[in-house]
């Protein structure tokens, strides 16, 4: 699913604001990393660590309880237009559910970290720092 | 409508001001793409070369085109578009690389299937262009008459 361009307007914050998400774009290359080695249900312990946000909690337990991509889409994308956020708050719920989705789908952590890229607008990871 | 302009759909972004110079490096990169068919890219492995090696939206698409299927590829592709955050986006050629490499996708080793494929998006997407600019058009049919033939 590809967010309209009246959402990305909505999440539109400064790049200072973009690259503080670098971090959660390594905790989602983290993250599918861990499912393709370990397999999906090794992310059980994540789901149960302290200070995960809720919708990363909810998102990543939809997927260990097998939501379809349809599912997934229809709860996580009706939470983020039902929250009324704007700016970056925004653009991270945007980033997390593209995250959850490709950790559904296994796709690599290269894979992960390029289309999670694409709302941020810079290379991240250590090949950017190179 | 037209079925071919559906198919373009996927990808929400202009084309903007296209001159003889975005055409040349299009053309570069369709030549190269060519090639990787031509040579029967291994499974997975991505087409490379000096044209390729230069154009800043191809070394985020790569990685995608060669790892994903084509529906993935075109979604995190008009994500970049619609969020407008890599300078690329304003690039005129991004689109056309876009095109060229979805085509790539879907021709199976075939580089004629890919010549056409590449001519029938690229008319739709320069039509304007094409229609203002006598020597750019003359130069676009040039191309394809020699891949086609």
């Amino acid at each position: 699913m590809v967010f309209d361009y009246e959402v990305f307007e909505r999440a539109r914050c400064g790049e200072k604001e973009r690259r503080s998400l670098e971090s959660l774009v390594d905790l989602f290359c983290a993250l599918s990393e861990k499912a393709r080695r370990e397999g999906l249900l090794a992310l059980e312990e994540d789901i149960g660590e302290k200070g995960l946000d809720p919708f990363l909690a909810l998102g990543l337990k939809l997927v260990l309880d097998g939501a379809t991509p349809e599912v997934l889409e229809e709860t996580l994308v009706t939470s983020i237009f039902a929250s009324g956020l704007r700016g970056k708050a925004l653009l991270a719920r945007m980033v997390a559910y593209s995250g959850i989705r490709s950790i559904s789908q296994g796709y690599s952590p290269e894979c992960t970290r390029r289309l999670l890229e694409a709302y941020l607008g810079f290379e991240t990871g250590a090949e950017a720092q190179a | 409508m037209d079925p071919s302009i559906g198919r373009l759909v996927w990808l929400p972004a202009p084309v903007g001001n296209f001159g003889k110079a975005e055409l040349g490096r299009a053309f570069a990169v369709l030549a190269e793409l060519e090639g990787a068919t031509r040579a029967g890219a291994p499974e997975g492995a991505s087409p490379s070369g000096p044209a390729i090696a230069a154009e800043p939206f191809l070394r985020f698409a790569l990685p995608l085109a060669s790892q994903l299927g084509r529906g993935a590829f075109r979604e995190a592709v008009a994500t970049a578009f619609r969020a407008g955050a890599f300078p690329w986006t304003c690039d005129p050629v991004a689109p056309i690389l876009a095109l060229e490499l979805d085509a790539f996708l879907a021709c199976g080793a075939r580089p004629l299937r890919l010549a056409l494929a590449c001519q029938d998006a690229l008319e739709l997407r320069l039509g304007r262009a094409l229609d203002a600019d006598a020597a750019l058009k003359a130069a676009f049919d040039d191309f394809f008459r020699t891949r086609i033939d």
